[in-house]
């Protein structure tokens, strides 16, 4: 089976005024299509720079990162670009919507990154916006919206362009139980469709939803979970804890 | 304070590129503005201060030597009223002067005053004065000098009945006596004391040439008449060849600076528009993009007072900086600039007067106060948490829906739209760089298509030959293909005692495109075509009928056309040389003009002239005026310092947005945008503004050019001009805006480009 995502002896270390920070130290991970990943850790351990690698938003140090077949790490800034805006959705903790563009605008911008046809990316937009339940947003800004709601419409731009995989960070940390529940009930039925999602978080409860849970300390990944049955928060903080994480 | 004080050395050192930005801002504006003072300064202010350092005499009368000598006139206009000193009786000569070949327009000689005159002595600007009896040197007037292209050293030459006699040039000087050569005929010139009697002998068969001159100072210069007065009762009748007085001489002096006085005001004007807008946009901005600082500083304690303390005291510090080098640096610049206008009054330098020292700082600390205090209190009022979270990325109400353009284009647009105030500064700023440019263009064209007067033909020719034997010659030339001849005489109006010049003209006239405001040239005897200035002055439209009088014989003349005249400050007439004729039936003209067939080479026909005639013939082609082959420099000049202060407003607009749009160049990177296409984002905003003020600017300008240029031509003389817009000049000053606004932002653009996207999205 080829995989989704393949990286190998992964690496990345910073430089901060002279020090040496390794976020990154040989870090293998395997995806295969259509697979809930999530990555647990405490703050620090390299969730995020994992995630950034993959996305091909930085670049490794060290090592390989393969996106649905394809050599991420030895492509120049502008070919990272576009195979991003092919392969890859974001979703981000702080939604990152772009502010001064309308919700549909937002929703928009990566059919229209790929070129597609005017109306074929609005009949996406409709189809996204009202499977989220935020279609009467459209013609709304962001500062008009509520958390949950600028999440949703995050997931949508996120979804835009049909990703082979998608990314998030922290998808509830800025939302309260009740919106977290629900952005995380909507991640769920999108996986369900078929979507690839790696999910970075430290929340066991939003890990649980994935069936996979790989558990990150240094910069390594130390460990791996096969969860039964989503939900199955306890298996994770019995782990959690087994693992001084 | 010492809080206050900590906080503006922490935000200046944190600051530094931002710092620096405000500061060449600053002191962009500060240098225009410098400048455009110092000319408003050096073109209204230059004749007065000349008659200071002259101690010029308020009042001038030229005497005729044969009705009355010089000891009789010194005698009876001794103590007379009102008269705090006078320059004596002196003898003046108006010889026929030659710069080697070229005859010198009509120039009078007089003797060097020396150290003791106390009133219009002479201003010596090059050179030395010549010394007592010293025979066959010359002091020039300076802008004699500079007409003819002579200097210190070089020679002049006297036509006397005998043959040349040649002076050399000694030394330059300027006075107050009369504007600025060749606005004003003829230019003063100075042989050594002693010496002219000796010229005089050589010229003494010639008519006309001699004359006594005298000037006073008034100690009432406001009312000369009573001055006129008492010496007109005192001096037998007819000797009086002239007045002068230095009201008129000063308001011609102001008039012979009026084109580029105006067009410096116009300058200024644009240049102190553009100044306020720069620095409204980059205070503000540099305000704005301090809003989660302010927040952060708020909720540590400090007082809504004490922030407006905090960012008056940086940005009042840096304006102060910047006014004062901008002061030293407008300085400079005038002395470039403006050197052709100031050296005509005989100032070596343009200078800034203490006023303008004053008026730049103050100037650019109140705006810069203004704006600071306006943009502070807008962050000040927000609330803590908000400017905290959000800095100056705040939630946006006003959004545009994103145009159905390439992506780059259309996030450009929106951004453009979106932050309407910035856009706005702007847009109005490039908005008065293409007014400017687009004035200067219409100037330069305007200007050259009327110095080029159609009316002298394409070769001007002065002529020593019988007219039979210059009009055989001319005629004999294929490539001429109509020509007219003229003469120039005195004539008075009926009942006025004023000596003007009128031009007698004769030949193919219909040939030649005339400048005419209205009307038609001369067809037959009888009729005139009277100047711009003289029609209005004299109440004459066309068909009105009007008396001249010629060596005082009466020609009733009907009006048939109205034209524009340049020389003699736009007063002259043209008549029908059989005019003159009637009063002197061999009279010939002394001048021809000639057109050419289209295409012909006219420096090689005028050769061929000048030799089949054994350089009896001197002919020239058509040249311009000094204003107007000067006016394309300034214009550009000018031009060009406006366009570096677009330069630096677009860059610090550019700069300032891509700062503040740090985070949504990561997201769009995020969602797939290539650094190309982030860089091109922010250089389609840009051009989006740059089209925005062509738009703007030729709108304002276009008109603007043409009522300034009808209100310009009434004013000089020439009679309404209509202003000609350079079509190719104004179409491709888009493309130039454009280019100019995507050349400033391309360095932002660049960094745009580069934002890291795991840097821009780390604090989220």
């Amino acid at each position: 089976m080829e995989l989704v995502i393949e990286t190998r002896n992964l690496c990345k270390t910073y430089h901060t005024n002279g020090v040496a920070v390794e976020a990154l130290r040989g870090v293998d991970l395997q995806v295969a299509p259509a697979e809930f990943v999530a990555v647990m850790g405490p703050s620090g351990c390299g969730k995020s720079t994992l995630l950034h690698l993959l996305g091909g938003l930085d670049r490794p140090t060290e090592g390989e990162v393969v996106i649905a077949g394809r050599r991420m790490d030895v492509l120049n800034e502008s070919a990272r670009a576009i195979l991003r805006r092919q392969t890859i959705g974001f979703v981000f903790q702080a939604y990152n919507l772009i502010p001064n563009l309308t919700v549909a605008d937002n929703v928009d911008l990566p059919g229209l990154l790929v070129r597609r046809s005017p109306a074929e990316v609005e009949q996406r937009r409709q189809m996204l916006l009202e499977a989220l339940g935020i279609a009467e947003k459209s013609r709304a800004f962001p500062g008009e919206l509520s958390g949950g709601e600028q999440q949703r419409v995050a997931i949508a731009r996120a979804l835009d362009n049909r990703p082979t995989v998608l990314l998030v960070d922290e998808p509830t940390g800025n939302l309260d139980s009740r919106n977290g529940a629900e952005v995380m009930a909507l991640l769920r039925r999108t996986h369900r469709e078929g979507q690839t999602i790696v999910l970075v978080t430290h929340d066991p409860k939003v890990a649980s939803f994935a069936e996979r849970v790989i558990f990150m300390r240094d910069g390594r990944l130390v460990d791996e979970a096969s969860l039964a049955a989503p939900g199955d928060a306890a298996t994770l903080l019995s782990r959690l804890v087994q693992l001084e994480i | 304070m010492y809080a206050i004080l900590r906080q503006v050395k922490a935000n200046v050192r944190s600051h530094k590129l931002q710092s620096v930005l405000i500061l060449v801002t600053l002191f962009a504006a500060a240098t225009l503005l410098t400048l455009a003072l110092i000319t408003m300064h050096t073109a209204r202010g230059g004749y007065d201060r000349l008659f200071r350092r002259t101690h010029g005499a308020h009042l001038w009368l030229y005497l005729d030597p044969e009705r009355v000598t010089a000891e009789d006139a010194q005698e009876v206009l001794a103590d007379l009223p009102g008269v705090e000193a006078d320059t004596g009786v002196m003898p003046t000569l108006f010889p026929a002067l030659y710069a080697g070949e070229e005859l010198m327009k009509s120039e009078e000689l007089r003797e060097w005053p020396g150290e003791a005159a106390t009133v219009a002595r002479p201003l010596l600007l090059a050179g030395r004065a010549p010394e007592p009896g010293e025979k066959d040197v010359v002091v020039l007037d300076r802008n004699v000098a500079a007409y003819f292209g002579l200097d210190v050293g070089g020679t002049i030459d006297l036509w006397t009945p005998n043959g040349w006699h040649s002076l050399t040039v000694v030394g330059l000087q300027i006075g107050s006596g009369s504007c600025p050569f060749p606005s004003c005929q003829p230019g003063l010139n100075y042989v050594a004391p002693g010496t002219l009697a000796d010229l005089r002998r050589m010229l003494a068969q010639s008519p006309g040439v001699e004359g006594l001159v005298i000037g006073w100072r008034a100690l009432e210069p406001a009312d000369l008449k009573a001055l006129a007065r008492a010496v007109g009762e005192r001096l037998p009748t007819g000797a009086v060849l002239a007045w002068r007085d230095w009201d008129e001489t000063r308001r011609l002096c102001d008039e012979s600076v009026l084109l580029q006085k105006t067009l410096f005001a116009a300058f200024s004007l644009m240049a102190g528009l553009a100044a306020g807008f720069l620095i409204a946009n980059t205070v503000g901005g540099a305000v704005r993009a301090q809003t989660r600082q302010i927040g952060l500083l708020k909720a540590v304690g400090f007082a809504g007072r004490q922030l407006a303390q905090v960012y008056l005291l940086e940005y009042l510090g840096l304006a102060l900086m910047a006014s004062l080098a901008g002061l030293v640096a407008g300085s400079l610049l005038a002395t470039v600039i403006l050197q052709p206008v100031a050296v005509r009054f005989g100032d070596t330098l343009a200078r800034p007067p203490l006023w303008a020292v004053l008026v730049t700082p103050l100037s650019v600390l109140l705006v810069s106060a203004l704006f600071t205090v306006g943009a502070t209190r807008r962050a000040v009022r927000m609330d803590a948490v908000r400017a905290i979270r959000f800095g100056a990325e705040q939630p946006r109400r006003r959004a545009a829906r994103l145009p159905r353009v390439p992506l780059p284009l259309a996030v450009g647009l929106s951004d453009l739209l979106c932050c309407p105030l910035r856009s706005a500064l702007t847009v109005l700023g490039l908005g008065v760089t293409v007014v400017t440019l687009s004035f200067a263009l219409s100037a330069v064209h305007t200007s050259q298509a009327y110095a080029n007067d159609p009316s002298w033909g394409d070769l001007y020719v002065r002529s020593d030959l019988p007219d039979t034997e210059a009009r055989r010659l001319i005629a004999g030339r294929g490539d001429v293909t109509a020509y007219y001849g003229e003469r120039v005489e005195a004539f008075q109006f009926i009942e006025d005692e004023e000596v003007l010049q009128t031009r007698f003209r004769e030949g193919d006239l219909q040939a030649f495109p005339f400048s005419l405001v209205e009307g038609r040239m001369l067809e037959q005897p009888g009729e005139v075509v009277v100047s711009y200035v003289l029609a209005r002055e004299r109440g004459l439209s066309l068909g009105d009928t009007t008396t001249v009088l010629l060596e005082g014989q009466p020609f009733p003349l009907r009006v048939v056309g109205i034209y524009r005249e340049q020389l003699n400050l736009g007063r002259m007439l043209i008549l029908s040389l059989d005019a003159w004729h009637r009063l002197h039936p061999e009279a010939e003209p002394s001048y021809y003009a000639l057109a050419l067939t289209p295409g012909a080479d006219a420096r090689a026909v005028a050769e061929a002239l000048q030799v089949a005639s054994a350089d009896q013939l001197e002919v020239k082609e058509r040249d311009s005026s000094e204003a107007m082959t000067t006016l394309p420099r300034s214009m550009a000049l000018l031009s060009l310092v406006l366009g570096i202060l677009a330069v630096v407003g677009v860059f610090n607009t550019a700069w300032m947005g891509v700062q503040e749009r740090q985070r949504e160049f990561g997201l769009l990177k995020a969602a797939g945008m290539t650094p190309g296409q982030v860089t091109l984002s922010v250089l389609a905003g840009v051009s989006g503004m740059a089209l925005m003020a062509y738009v703007a600017g030729l709108a304002i300008g276009l008109p603007g050019v043409h009522l300034l240029f009808d209100a310009l031509g009434r004013a000089m003389f020439y009679g309404p001009l209509d202003a000609r817009v350079d079509a190719v000049g104004q179409v491709l000053l888009l493309p130039g805006i454009v280019l100019l606004a995507m050349v400033a932002a391309f360095l932002p653009a660049h960094r745009a480009g580069r934002v890291s996207v795991v840097d821009s999205l780390r604090y989220e």
